[in-house]
């Protein structure tokens, strides 16, 4: 990890890379995607990637301290001391490429809380993964488009993602 | 004997949860993250604004819906971490009451990084009364859109303090019950279930936010 987690305990406030962080478990982040895809229908999807995109951006910006080519190495390290997953981003380049996570928070939560889905589950990490490529190529996040090809939730061996930049 | 929340904060921060070598972090009998707040509450208040587009019936499931996720991370997280070895080994032995439970895991709460929850009151078996300062969601409201005309944000906490009192107070957490499916209907189903209000909201303008669980069908609930 570039930098420590730090929390401040009079505040109960917890940040790293400039962005706050608390604490929620796969029932808890399981319940309110399915709250928000119940209530937004088609348009949720887009609704949950778009929410961490940017904070994702913003907060490797502020990790690897101008050395985009570090955003790899660090947004896969992130990743895994957040608890989301182990992020392998090797095939992933500025200009887009494949990613995959192992043991995906969202998806083997997903499967534990409410069984298997036929849409894939890891919107957040769709999110996180564009937000981390906006960051490595000087990008928009808009200007990155990440689809989950397959998921743990939908019967796949494991969770990749497709990420082209537009 | 008081709940020294000082010493209870200090050891769950020192716990070390923080991802293994699979990137999760099991503990509790859960699988954590530290997660982003900013995704929670873009996507809450993404959640909410569309509802508020749609008219009050939208706006009221809208809020019934995030609430409703509020007390699912009650249930399954506080109740986690009340049967769970940690509890057990630093909060419980400065628990004499079923007061001094909900007071133990405030003092918990109060490590997670989602702001300081202080317990204003607790009327055993009819009310609590909580304030919240640094309520990710209401901060994380504001430092994105202007004050609210009405109704506060800070929907997983109001989840949250109906939670505590249904954990304590409805169902019987210190007899370690399973946290079963059937027992969180039971909790959140029930007639004589609590829910909670948030009466005072800082995107509403408050300076605290402040929320109050009470018996459905009580006076004031």
């Amino acid at each position: 990890m570039p930098q420590p987690i730090k929390h401040d305990l009079d505040a109960n406030v917890t940040t790293l890379g400039g962005r706050s962080l608390v604490m929620h478990c796969h029932f808890y982040n399981c319940a309110l995607q399915k709250a928000i895809e119940e209530g937004m229908g088609a348009d949720a999807r887009d609704v949950l990637r778009d929410s961490a995109a940017e904070p994702v951006r913003t907060q490797m910006l502020s990790l690897v301290d101008g050395d985009s080519s570090r955003v790899p190495e660090v947004a896969s390290a992130v990743f895994r001391e957040l608890g989301f997953g182990a992020l392998d981003l090797s095939q992933v380049s500025r200009d887009g490429g494949v990613a995959t996570v192992a043991n995906s928070h969202y998806a083997m939560g997903w499967m534990v809380v409410e069984g298997a889905r036929e849409e894939p589950a890891c919107r957040f990490v769709e999110g996180f993964i564009a937000g981390a490529v906006a960051a490595l190529g000087g990008h928009e996040v808009t200007s990155v488009s990440v689809v989950e090809s397959g998921c743990v939730a939908c019967g796949d061996e494991t969770c990749s993602f497709t990420v082209e930049v537009v | 004997m008081a709940v020294d929340e000082r010493s209870v904060i200090e050891a769950v921060s020192g716990l070390g949860l923080r991802g293994n070598e699979e990137g999760l972090i099991p503990a509790f009998g859960l699988y954590l993250t530290r997660h982003f707040s900013d995704y929670y509450n873009a996507a809450s208040f993404a959640y909410l604004h569309a509802a508020e587009k749609k008219g009050p019936a939208a706006v009221a499931a809208a809020r019934a819906g995030l609430i409703e996720a509020g007390h699912v991370c009650a249930f399954n997280t506080f109740g986690g971490i009340m049967l769970s070895q940690e509890w057990e080994a630093v909060v419980l032995p400065m628990l004499e009451s079923r007061e001094d439970w909900a007071h133990g895991i405030v003092a918990v709460i109060n490590a997670l990084g989602w702001g300081m929850w202080k317990i204003e009151s607790l009327t055993p078996g009819e009310e609590l009364q909580v304030s919240l300062r640094n309520s990710y969601e209401s901060e994380g409201y504001l430092a994105n859109h202007t004050t609210r005309n009405e109704g506060g944000v800070c929907f997983l906490g109001t989840g949250g303090v109906a939670g505590v009192m249904n954990l304590l107070y409805h169902g019987d957490i210190i007899d370690r019950p399973a946290l079963t499916p059937d027992f969180y209907t039971k909790l959140f189903g029930a007639p004589e279930r609590f829910v909670a209000e948030e009466t005072e909201c800082r995107a509403h303008g408050a300076d605290a936010c402040r929320i109050v669980a009470r018996r459905a069908g009580s006076a004031g609930a």
